[in-house]
Formats: C-alpha cells, structure tokens, sequence
C-alpha cells in the first residue's frame, strides 16, 4: 500500500476529441488561405485555456504566426490593453510597426489632458483599431495568422472593438480569431463583439463538463493507478470540471488522503469540500505561511501581476519575495512566464482574493493604490486600486480615478465613461465638483456614440439644481447628441441655452455658436445659420479656437452652397481652408473642410478638382487622426463618383459610407448614401432594391434631419413613377420641390427641376412645368460658369415646351461638363422630339449617344427605354454597345474591381492598394467583397491564383507575369 | 469557535484544556482568525494536523 503525495503536474488533455477536431480544422481552412473565427465558451475551469493553448501550439507546429492575449479582470479599463498584449506592440519592441502603435496609445493616454469633445479628436480610437487590423492584415498577407485570446470577458472595450474590426476587415485572408469566453459577466460590448463574429460566420464552441470516461482518465493518470469508486464518486461532485477535478485530486494528495492498494487508488478518511474554491483554500493551506501572505498580496494585483508591482504593493525587497513565489509556483498556484507572475487560473486567484474579508481586501486595495501612486505606475492601476478600496468621499480615489478617465479618454471614451461614473459614484451629492464631472461624463458617452444615454446623464444634471459652471458643457454635450441624432431643432434649443450661460468659457461660446450654425443649415434656416456662423467665427477668433473657426467657414460656405451660390461658396470655403492651412497644427483641419470643398467642387463640375479636395480631407485626416466624418466623407466621394458616370465605384464608396454609418451612429448622411444607391439600382432596373434603398433612407428622414434629404424624397418619387404611380410620384416631387423653394434650397433645382417637369407634363399641369423651368433658369443665370446648370435649364425649358431645339442645346451644354446621366437624359429627350416629329436623321445620333452613355453605365431601364423610342420610330441602332457585364465570373469585375484584384495578387494590403487608388481602405475592402461574391471564393490566395491565370491567357504571347 | 462573520468565516478559536486530550500550553487559549485558510490554518495549529509554526493574517 502506498498514498499518493501529489498528483502529476500536466495532465494531458482529456474527452475534447471533437473541439480538437473542430479547432484543428479551423486551423487547416486557415491553412488553405481562408478565414475562421471560433468561439469557445464555457465556465470557468471547463479546459477552454488548455483548448486554446493546445490550438496555439499546434498553429505554431504548422509554422503559422502567432497572436496570444489574455484579458484579465483588473485590466478592464486599459485601453487596447489585450490586443496590444497580444501582437507584442511595446516601445521595447524590435519590429517598428509595433512601436509605432505602442507610441500611438501612448500619446492618446498621456499628460493631463481636458475632456475629449466630438470636434476634438474621438478618432484616435479609430486610428487605433486601423493600426491593430493594418499590422494583422501586414502579417497575414506574409503567411496564416492565429490570433487568439483568452478571457474575453474581461477584454477591455477597445480590444473588443478592435477584435470585431480584424473579423470585418480580414475576411478572405489567412486569419483565424480564436477567443474563449465565459457565459458571464457579459457586457454590452462584448455582446456586440459576439454579435459582428457571429455576422463573419464565427464557429461557436460550447465546452462542457467532461464525460465520465474522461474524468476517470484523469483521475487514472493524475493517481497513477485505477481510481476505484469511492474515489470516482467523490469526484463526481465536480460535475466533469477539470480544474475542479485536478484541485480535488492535489488537495486530497496533499493530505494523503489517496490510498493505492493492488493497483487501485481510493480516498480514505477525510471529506471532500462541497465547492470548487474551498478545495483550492483547503488545497493551499498548507503551504507556508509566507508564502500564503504573499499570496494574498499578490490576489489584490489581479491573476498577473510584475515582481516590480508585488514588491512596492508587499513593501518587501524582490530577495524576501523570492522564497515565497518560488514555494508557489512549485505548488503551482503560481506560474512564471518570464515577464509577469500568474496565478495558474483565475478560479485560484478568486478563491484566495475571496477568501479576504471585504474590509481587509479594501484596506489592501487602497494600500495598493497609494503605494503604486508613489512609484511611475500608470494612473488606470492606480486609480483602478484605489477604486476598490475607497468609501464614499475618498477625494484622493476620486482625483485618481478622474486623472485616468482624462487620459483614457482619447482612446477608449467607453473606459473614461466608466471611470468617471466611478468616481461620481463615491462623490458625495453636495461634492462641489460632481456636476462638471457628470457633464464630463455625458460628453464620454456621446464620443462612443451612445447619444440616448448622453442626453439622459445631460438632462438628469439639468433638470436638477446644478453647478452654474456644468451649464454650459452639460448643454453644449446636450446639443452635440441631440444633432448627432438627427434633431436639430431640439439641439438648436439647448445650445441656444448654453450660449446664455455665464459661466461659459469663451472656447465653449464659440463652440455652442458654431454647431448651432450647422444645427440651422440643417434645418434649413440658412438665413439664420449664416448669422450665426458670423457670430461663432468672431467668438473663436476671439477665443483662438480654430475648429471652430473651420466650424463657422463651412457653415457658411454650405448656406451659399444650398442657395445656388457656388462661386460665392468656393471663396468661403477656400479662405476656411486658408485659415486651416495657418492654424497651429493645423488644428483648424480637425473639422473636414476639404470635405465641403469637394462637394461644392462637384457641384462647379470640377470633378478632378473635387477628387483632389477629398485626397487632401484623406491625407490630412489620416495624418492628424480624424476619423469621425469618414461616413459623410465616404458619402461625398460617391456622389462624385455617380455624376461622372464611376457607378460601380460609387456603390463602393457609398456601401462603404452606409455601413460605416450603422457601425458608428453617425447616420447624418446615410439617407443620401441611400438615395443614390436607390437611383442607381433604380436606372439599372432594379426595383426590388430601388425601392428598398429609397425606403431605408425615407425612413432616415422620419428620425430627424439629415443631409441633402431631398434626394431622398427624390428617390422615392422616381420609385413610384418606375411602380406606375404617377399621381403619387408628382405629388411626393411636387411636394419635396415645394420645400426647398420655401427653404430657399435653390441647389436642389438643378437634380429635382428635369424630373419634376416631366411629371408636371404628365399630369397636365403645364403652369407647374413652366414655373419649374423658370426657376431652374434663376439658378443657371446666377452661375454662368457652371455650363450643366445652363443644361438643366435648357433641359427644363425645353420639356416644357416640347421644343427638340432647345433639347438639342440642353445636351450640347450636358457635353461640356462632366455629368454623364444627365448628358444622356438630355440627348434621349432631344432625340425623342425629333423622332416625334418625324426628324429621324436628327434623332438617330442623339439617342444612339444616349444609349451608348446607358450602356456604359450599366443602366438597363434607361437603355430599354431609349431603345424603345428607336423601335417606334423605326429607326436602326447605328452602332451597338458591349450590353453590360455578365452578372457573375471573372468578366463581370468593374475596371476597379480588376485593379483591387491585380494589387491583391501582387501582395499588396487594403492601406497601400488604398493608397495607390486615392480611396480608403474600407471601400477597398468592400470591392474585394463584390470580388470575392462575384467569384465565388473565400480567400486572397485565389483570388490571386485565378489573376494569375487570366493574366496568362490574356497574354498569348506568355509576357504578362502569369505567363512564360 | 466564535465566529463575527460567517462568509468569509472570520473570529476566534478558543482552546480550552480538557483532561486527558494533549493540549500545547495546557491553558485557555484564543488564536483569531480571517478567512477559511485562517481557520483552516488555526485549527491545524490546534491540532498539529498539518502546516507548519502559527498562521500569520489568520
């Protein structure tokens, strides 16, 4: 007879058969150039670390790269904290690419800095989680990576985001994202993490307790010897968990309680504990008593913690340390990675933190906390230390816990929201302080794009009696949510009240002036929004704020704009962007004024002008960080790209724009992104997605304002006239052409006027269709030099009075400008006038320049109907175009999708074929997107086989690089 | 054993001599405790079961 002392130290794993089989083929699709993503799930202890640990190894045995991180809990509040763990990115690191990213979290979180508005810089978030996906994507494209990360419940905010972004953004690459996660706590964010990998196609893992086979196993080699039944019944009580099984096992070892008798293992004379983490404390107990202390000090530092930190929290040297860390990590309570000391898991860490009574782990807390104050521990740990161990009124944990929201704030608002909401929990109510936090607070939540919570911490401050000095932010914060949401007249009304607040800066004055400018042109007072602008430009050069001068500078330019100004909105916009040019780094460019100054470009017909305007917005945006008006910036490049005829690119760009929008909450422009998609399907004669895209951005327009919401209403009449609604479509038009003459939205004239004449003329009202065309007319005379707005007039005139001259002489003038539809439109009502007058010879090339133009741009109704008026007048197509793409195969790629397709075989990431193109690296991706569908395949590796290939056989000659 | 608090279990272990059983000083003793490892700890003092010397922060 013998008794078992201890248990063998790594037991092998046991009864996971199929989540190995599962995880083994993720890692062969990955393997074979495609993407996966694997949720493993289960409580704690279940084996879901060993499952990703062995995962891991074998990645590594394939010779694949590695990303390996793990959350843990009292690091919830560092941004990027475990992607920045798990790709290595530390100053210290020898690949520059890496420091580069570690330099960039490190000047979002240093210094004191003042709370973080939406025209301040909450794109460096953005610019972070575009640093993490280039680096993964960099790395993928050099050979498979896995990527994976343990405890994502306790991930920080940032990470998730950043995870859920590398699953969007590296679909058809070598990537497996493999994270393990409890079934609680389950936040909001990580709810929505779960939620994008479940749209990429995650694989969910659920592991469960081990079958009793398996358990019996382990037991087997753990005792070396056959477990006989008391021993497997005892057992049973930890439910098929292996840590809970190992921890039994090692704590009746410990007590000798193991008696092997002829081969067969029992347990005598003792009782088991009835929980999992009363066998660990029962199990540790008997370790030495320094070392217990130890252990107990090391509990308040989280699972992992730095000898560094042990020794300033203990106040004992590293040498006292020593004996006691090393007595742990040979009872493997603890284990040494070589950087940092971990309790082997979680579940032993708690049960040892747990075991502290509340007060006494609060007292060690807040010890904890002063002691890292006095050494260059970085404030989250300090404050996060001190969080746990203060009372109500602990001034120093409130001053610690708002030092580290201020420097969270740039990079991960979501954990300044939190710290905030922590240090206002242990302010007393009458604390002098508590409302300008609050309202800091508020402005946190608005960053992250939780504008319904924002505006209820705004309104509960101020429906209350409350600090005079939180007035003006609170309000100001109000306002930003109220008009991010799409209600400008209710922002309107708050930021009015702000500006009467006494105790506002002068900084915020200007602020609250300027958005209140823009609040104005969105409702359409653009009278009132020019005044305004005024006002907000003379308070922020007063005050040197020079956003708000850029703020004030596009407000004004969109009013001249909207009035049918151009000339006059170019000067503006090119003086703002002067001051912009001179602002101290250039801060004035914080607001994306080149943006504005594409648009009115495109509206001048200057289309490589306005291209080049919206490079300048992408290089300096990228350069200074500015990420949050990437949707409206996304959108502009699309309508540039629908007027010069660039369709498939401009469906690119506005999907681009459309599901940035969604993902970010700043939906101001997606119902203008929607109406273009709706027009273009709708021209390509695609009602089902015609009239659901119009819908989807009608449905915009009922939760508030939004930009060029006209075109929407434009959309949804032209829907209607397509459904044979021709009554319906007239009055909705009518009505929308009525608004903007109210509002004196002349701009508009020029897209609504053609189409408004025509339905006037089919509905009879010939007075409608005459005043329409006069007033188009207005907007042509006040800008001479735009030669398609004279078109538009001479298109409207000529309807009107069914005169194929005038027609003939709208499409000359569409032929010198760049706008191919409307040139097309023109000839094809020319030519039909000739042809309804009998006049075939004049009719023939006009409409055979219509169709060649539909042809090109793809769209089928619009051809159909051009062709038709051919046919009833007789008339022989003179020459026949290509008649569109195949709908699928290789053929059926738009030149851009060719060009995306040939840089992506070239190795080239999404940033840098981003770069070559002059467009962003999400519209790449959404182009690699139709590719990949129109191909129908899963990854860059054929993608780039089949370039190969066709370049071979479009090269007879085997020149090409496919070739000889 | 006087307990203040049940969970964690924190108080006193009084050791009271009763004839016949080996007792280590052979007067009442009180030995306070934090924990279950505390208590775990104190009662191994008490009876020599396992461990070694007195169990600091019980």
């Amino acid at each position: 007879m013998r008794f078992v002392g201890t248990v063998a130290p790594t037991l092998r794993i046991r009864g996971r058969a199929a989540e190995i089989a599962v995880l083994a083929e993720a890692l062969d699709r990955v393997a074979s150039g495609r993407s996966v993503v694997v949720l493993i799930e289960g409580e704690a202890g279940i084996g879901k670390t060993r499952l990703l640990d062995e995962t891991l190894h074998d990645a590594l045995g394939r010779g694949m790269q590695v990303a390996a991180g793990r959350a843990e809990e009292l690091e919830r509040t560092r941004p990027f904290g475990v992607v920045s763990g798990a790709f290595g990115c530390a100053r210290s690191s020898p690949d520059p690419r890496r420091v580069a990213i570690a330099e960039l979290l490190a000047a979002g979180g240093g210094g004191e800095r003042g709370p973080v508005t939406v025209t301040s810089d909450p794109g460096l978030r953005f610019r972070a989680v575009d640093a993490f996906t280039d680096l993964a994507e960099e790395l993928a494209l050099s050979g498979p990576l896995v990527i994976g990360v343990d405890d994502l419940q306790w991930a920080d905010p940032s990470s998730l985001l950043t995870l859920a972004a590398l699953s969007r953004r590296l679909a058809y690459l070598p990537v497996a994202l493999i994270g393990c996660l409890r079934p609680s706590p389950r936040g909001p964010e990580l709810d929505r993490l779960a939620g994008a990998l479940a749209a990429a196609g995650a694989c969910h893992l659920i592991v469960r307790g081990l079958a009793k086979d398996a358990v019996t196993e382990l037991v087997a080699e753990a005792v070396a010897a056959v477990p006989g039944r008391g021993l497997l019944a005892g057992i049973s009580g930890a439910s098929g968990n292996p840590l809970f099984v190992t921890e039994l096992l090692a704590a009746l070892a410990q007590e000798d309680a193991i008696e092997i008798a002829d081969g067969r293992a029992e347990v005598a004379g003792t009782t088991l504990p009835p929980s999992l983490r009363l066998t660990i404390v029962r199990r540790i107990s008997f370790l030495p008593d320094d070392t217990l202390q130890t252990l107990r000090t090391a509990s308040i530092l989280g699972t992992s913690f730095t000898l560094p930190d042990l020794v300033t929290v203990a106040d004992r040297s590293a040498l006292e340390l020593s004996v006691a860390l090393t007595e742990a990590v040979r009872a493997q309570v603890l284990e040494d990675d070589g950087d940092r000391l971990r309790f082997r898991h979680d579940l032993i860490r708690d049960a040892i933190y747990e075991d502290l009574p509340l007060t006494v782990r609060r007292g060690l807390h807040r010890e904890a906390g002063q002691r890292l104050a006095q050494t260059a521990a970085p404030s989250l740990q300090v404050a996060e230390q001190l969080a746990r161990g203060a009372g109500n009124g602990d001034a120093e944990a409130i001053g610690w816990l708002t030092r580290a929201a201020r420097e969270a704030a740039a990079t991960s608002p979501e954990v300044a929201a939190d710290l905030l909401e922590c240090a206002i929990g242990l302010m007393s109510p009458a604390d002098p302080d508590r409302d300008r936090l609050l309202a800091e607070r508020a402005r946190s939540l608005l960053v992250t794009g939780r504008l319904a919570d924002a505006e209820t911490a705004c309104r509960s401050l101020l429906d209350r009696d409350h600090d005079p000095d939180a007035e003006g932010p609170a309000r100001i914060c109000l306002g930003h949510a109220l008009l991010a949401g799409g209600r400008p007249h209710d922002a309107l009304r708050e930021l009015g009240r702000a500006g009467e607040s006494l105790a506002l800066s002068g900084a915020e004055r200007a602020s609250a002036l300027g958005w209140a400018s823009i609040a104005r042109t969105w409702l359409g007072d653009l009278d009132g929004s020019a005044a305004v602008a005024e006002q907000a430009r003379s308070a922020a050069a007063a005050a040197g704020d020079h956003i708000t001068t850029s703020i004030a500078g596009n407000s004004s330019a969109l009013v001249s704009l909207l009035r049918g100004q151009l000339g006059k909105a170019l000067e503006i916009i090119d003086d703002a962007v002067r001051l912009a040019d001179q602002s101290p780094g250039r801060q004035g460019y914080r607001f994306p004024l080149h943006v504005a100054r594409g648009s009115i470009l495109v509206e001048l017909d200057e289309l490589e002008e306005a291209r080049s305007a919206f490079d300048a917005d992408r290089r300096i945006s990228e350069e200074l960080g500015v990420r949050w008006h990437l949707p409206a910036y996304l959108n502009a490049r699309g309508a540039e790209r629908f007027i010069a005829g660039r369709w498939d690119d401009a469906i690119a760009e506005l999907e681009t724009s459309a599901g940035l929008a969604e993902e970010t909450g700043s939906t101001y422009t997606l119902a203008y992104a929607l109406a273009l998609l709706s027009l273009i399907s709708l021209h390509r004669n695609d009602l089902r997605r015609a009239g659901e895209a119009a819908s989807a951005a009608v449905g915009q327009l009922e939760t508030g304002a939004r930009a060029r919401a006209q075109w929407a209403l434009w959309a949804r009449a032209l829907v209607l006239e397509a459904d044979g609604k021709i009554a319906d479509a007239y009055a909705a038009l009518a009505g929308c052409w009525d608004r903007c003459a109210q509002l004196g939205l002349t701009l508009e004239y020029r897209m609504l006027g053609p189409d408004l004449v025509r339905l006037a003329l089919a509905r009879g009202d010939r007075e409608r269709a005459r005043e329409v065309a006069a007033a188009v007319a207005g907007l042509a005379d006040e800008n001479p030099e735009v030669s398609s707005l004279a078109g538009a007039a001479l298109r409207c005139r000529g309807l009107a009075e069914d005169d194929a001259e005038i027609l003939l002489a709208a499409a000359a003038a569409y032929a010198q400008g760049p706008r191919q539809l409307e040139l097309a439109l023109a000839s094809e009502d020319a030519g039909t006038a000739f042809a309804r007058q009998g006049m075939t010879g004049q009719a023939r090339p006009l409409l055979d320049q219509a169709i060649e133009i539909y042809d090109r741009l793809d769209a089928a109704r619009d051809l159909a109907r051009a062709e038709a008026v051919l046919r009833a007048a007789g008339i022989r197509r003179g020459r026949r175009g290509t008649r569109g793409r195949p709908q699928i195969g290789w053929y059926s790629l738009t030149p851009t999708e060719h060009t995306v397709a040939d840089l992506v075989a070239r190795g080239l990431s999404n940033p840098r074929i981003g770069d070559r193109l002059y467009i962003s690296r999400r519209t790449v991706q959404t182009h690699l997107a139709h590719v990949f569908a129109k191909l129908d395949i899963t990854s860059r590796a054929q993608l780039a086989a089949l370039v190969t290939q066709h370049r071979g056989s479009e090269s007879p000659q085997g020149t090409g690089p496919g070739g000889a | 054993m006087v307990l203040d608090r049940v969970e964690p279990p924190t108080g006193l272990l009084r050791v009271v001599p009763v004839a016949g059983h080996a007792h280590r000083t052979g007067n009442d003793e009180e030995i306070r405790f934090t924990g279950w490892l505390g208590l775990l700890r104190a009662l191994y003092e008490v009876t020599g079961a396992a461990g070694s010397g007195a169990a600091p922060g019980r």
